[in-house]
């Protein structure tokens, strides 16, 4: 099997999630190794979440329906992305763009307030639902900036950032699109996090990736969006590139609905994919963005596939900072890794401590200079898809 | 427009029709209605709802005992549809393999299995939530049960978006397979009933959700909930097998701006909802051949696979023509058109 | 019904076990692996059974796993916790 090998121009970047509202706030408070942390109630307990800070919701985030919010995230981060990309309405107007959003919430008919009536029996009005069939993430950031291309919602729990940052990809390479807005949008809900409970894989403290002492994920919001777009368009525009897309890989586990495949199988076929793609052997990648969720098997996993593929290379975990933000956490790690690579410097894995002793996998414990040409970026889904991202840096 | 070269290997199809290609056939000579009722309370009190509904019990041939009873009936449509076409394709299950891609595009995504958990956390004073529930309440359950039934190890994707999802699906399966990273595509749309979604027909259109569908009636609410399944398995080419033919353009317009070719047959996804109308009349009024087959298996988001499906199977044994233009709208003025060049068993 | 009976109906009840009734649970074979056959996704269901019909609680998997070794280890495992 062979694939296509030219390398995507990155061209913005967008951002908001609970270490900051924008993407130099987030990168500020990632290198400056702070956690956000806050508490919520669930079930008679307080849990740790990583929620937007009060100053960094978009405007009317709150007076609108819950329905909304996921979009309104996409819409931010795009924003921002395509304002850090010099996109003007008129280049936009002149190209085909197209959207491409992951998000689990976003695409969910969990209206609470609306079903508790319903069961009851007690009719409630129909308005939640006509405002359900509005706010698909990628038709609400398709409508702000007026676009015209194609769209697509993915839901692929976990790995849907990533996923929709890889075929965004495609899309661009294929032609489909001169233009592509990609990345992952997701907000903190009751429903989720009730799931996430009953699944006993959170942890009643501030997550710790890779500890020998983990005990399992917190749950976050927010969105990270790039734009990424043709070489033709780069150069009609002169625009500055901040990275480049040169590899994806998607792979399944085929395995279990709710638990990874002990052995990594998948991950390291989606892994293998994506270093086919961009054409480069392991020992090429300076620094791994892991999944790194927290939770006993995940880690597990990882820590295990790592050391074994990419022996050396360092890797750290973000979530401690993020929290999972399930179908954006993709999205906002590819934003992350494209900041190591402007940087050099890959960010330190906040809340391990102690090394498990069942797998050899060490996280950086401190911010760590790389060389700064090749970042992976790996998400790994409920039921088992695995997405890889390869970035490359701008001046390859 | 891209062009691309879509080979349809293999068909699968469940819905209110039946199971399968030749309950499909049958309809399609016969005529289609809704096969089932579902009872609804609204303002105007109790009524019973006519419904294009599917039985699941055909998935039991594919799926062992234990991952059946985990499955949700969402992921058990998608299983049945995909197996459906394997077996019409002459691929035997599991697959094994790592080079073909799964794709489920949705409309309402898992939206029962979405109401079962919201179910089990409201009940027992919110102390009792089932992790199963939750499992299966994720749009991409579907596509996991799938990938594990299967044994398939390629990429996987879920699309939710309403009507365009199958286009949208089909945009991706074009580059996957023209980029080498599968040798095959199995794409399907699957949508489910749930009470909540029979509730909202009633609140919406009351009396006018009894149908029957009319797709040419633009001036009249006519839809008729419909569920299913279904799939086709897509090649890079037709190989040295028999196949249906291929889909050799995919387009993402508006409907206002796009004019099918005036001498092609077109396939309009009109399923009776109104505000979808004026588009549809836009597109079809003054074309020459056009139908729609939507009266067939019934108003369902992801119902462009099955226009692509049947107009497959009636083109196959010569009750449809061999060019074919299929045409969904959204609610956003998007259009998806599919063009279609399918073999006939005379050929 | 005593502990050891309903376990088992609801057992098969909640985790849709078909090919199985309750008098068919062997009350020492294992739950997980070989007898039963449960696993991994089961098990966190079963935390949710037995609080749902015996209003136990299970805080973590480390105390689920003892318990659930068994019909008969998780029936002593309820009486242990049960009040009064």
């Amino acid at each position: 099997m062979t694939h296509a090998s030219k390398a995507i121009p990155i061209t913005g970047l967008g951002c908001l999630c609970a270490a900051g509202g924008t993407v130099p706030e987030v990168a500020e408070t990632l290198f400056a190794g702070q956690r956000n942390v806050q508490y919520r109630p669930a079930r008679g307990h307080h849990y740790p979440v990583f929620q937007l800070a009060s100053e960094d919701v978009p405007p009317g985030y709150f007076e609108g329906p819950e329905c909304e919010r996921c979009g309104r995230l996409a819409v931010t981060a795009a924003r921002e992305a395509l304002g850090h990309a010099g996109l003007t309405d008129e280049h936009l107007q002149a190209r085909t763009v197209g959207v491409c959003i992951g998000t689990t919430v976003g695409s969910a008919m969990n209206n609470e307030a609306f079903y508790r009536l319903f069961r009851d029996g007690r009719m409630p009005g129909i308005e939640p639902i006509r405002r359900y069939l509005r706010t698909n993430p990628a038709s609400m950031v398709a409508r702000a900036f007026g676009l015209t291309g194609p769209c697509q919602t993915i839901v692929n729990a976990c790995s849907s950032g990533s996923v929709a940052i890889g075929h965004a990809g495609a899309w661009v390479k294929a032609g489909i699109c001169d233009v592509a807005i990609a990345g992952g949008a997701d907000m903190l809900c009751n429903v989720i996090h009730a799931g996430f409970l009953s699944l006993l894989i959170t942890d009643s403290e501030p997550c710790r990736p890779f500890d020998r002492n983990r005990q399992g994920l917190n749950l976050g919001e927010g969105a990270g969006v790039v734009v990424l777009e043709s070489e033709q368009s780069v150069r009609q525009r002169d625009a500055v590139v901040q990275a480049r897309l040169c590899g994806y890989g998607n792979a399944c586990d085929a395995y279990h609905i709710s638990a990874p495949e002990p052995t990594g199988r998948g991950l390291k076929q989606a892994i293998a994919l994506a270093l086919a793609e961009a054409q480069i052997a392991p020992n090429e990648i300076d620094f791994i963005n892991a999944h790194g969720t927290g939770t006993p098997e995940n880690d597990r996993v990882e820590g295990q596939v790592f050391p074994e593929l990419f022996p050396g290379v360092p890797f750290s975990s973000t979530k401690g900072f993020t929290g999972h933000t399930l179908g954006a956490s993709g999205g906002i790690e590819a934003v992350i890794a494209a900041l190591c690579l402007q940087r050099k410097q890959v960010v330190a894995n906040i809340g391990f401590e102690e090394p498990d002793p069942e797998f050899p996998g060490r996280p950086v414990v401190e911010n760590t200079p790389i060389r700064g040409r090749y970042g992976l970026s790996d998400s790994v889904a409920f039921g088992g898809n695995n997405a890889v991202l390869i970035l490359q840096e701008a001046d390859a | 427009m891209i062009g691309t070269k879509l080979a349809i290997a293999g068909v699968g199809l469940v819905g209110g029709f039946g199971t399968g290609k030749q309950a499909m056939l049958d309809v399609l000579s016969n005529g289609g209605r809704p096969n089932a009722t579902v009872d609804v309370n609204g303002p105007s009190g109790p009524r019973q709802l006519p419904v294009y509904q599917a039985d699941v019990d055909g998935a039991r041939r594919f799926i062992s005992g234990g991952a059946w009873r985990r499955m949700n009936r969402f992921g058990k449509l998608a299983v049945l549809g995909a197996s459906l076409a394997l077996e019409d394709a002459g691929w035997s299950a599991p697959l094994d393999r790592e080079d073909v891609g799964l794709i489920v595009a949705s409309g309402y995504g898992a939206s029962k299995s979405t109401f079962d958990f919201l179910d089990s956390m409201l009940e027992d004073d919110g102390r009792c939530p089932s992790p199963t529930l939750f499992s299966n309440s994720v749009a991409s359950s579907a596509a996991s049960h799938l990938s594990i039934v299967l044994q398939s190890s390629g990429p996987c994707l879920t699309a939710t978006q309403f009507e365009m999802s199958p286009l949208s699906a089909l945009l991706t399966a074009s580059t996957w397979l023209r980029e080498g990273r599968v040798n095959a595509v199995l794409f399907g749309a699957v949508d489910e009933l749930c009470p909540v979604l029979s509730y909202s027909y009633e609140r919406f259109f009351a009396e006018q959700a009894c149908g029957p569908i009319e797709p040419f009636r633009w001036d009249k609410q006519t839809a008729v909930m419909g569920e299913g399944a279904a799939f086709l398995l897509l090649t890079s080419d037709e190989g040295a097998g028999r196949t249906y033919g291929h889909i050799d353009q995919l387009l993402w317009t508006r409907s206002a701006r796009w004019v099918a070719p005036r001498d092609e047959a077109l396939v309009i996804g009109a399923d009776g909802h109104r505000c979808y109308a004026e588009q549809y009349q836009c597109l079809s009024e003054n074309h020459s051949v056009r139908t729609a087959y939507t009266p067939l298996y019934g108003s369902l988001p992801g119902g462009q696979a099955f226009d692509l499906a049947i107009a497959a199977l009636a083109a196959k044994v010569g009750q449809g023509p061999d060019r074919v233009w299929s045409a969904k709208c959204d609610a956003e003025g998007n259009c998806g058109v599919a063009a279609c060049r399918f073999a006939s068993d005379r050929d | 019904m005593n502990i050891a009976q309903k376990l088992k109906q609801v057992i098969v009840e909640d985790l849709n076990l078909d090919e199985v009734t309750p008098d068919e649970i062997k009350d020492d074979a294992p739950l997980f692996g070989e007898g039963l056959g449960l696993d991994s996704l089961d098990a966190v269901e079963l935390v949710v059974v037995v609080k749902r019909h015996f209003g136990v609680e299970i805080k973590d998997m480390s105390e689920g796993r003892e318990a659930f070794t068994s019909i008969n280890a998780l029936t002593r495992f309820i009486e242990e916790h049960t009040q009064g």
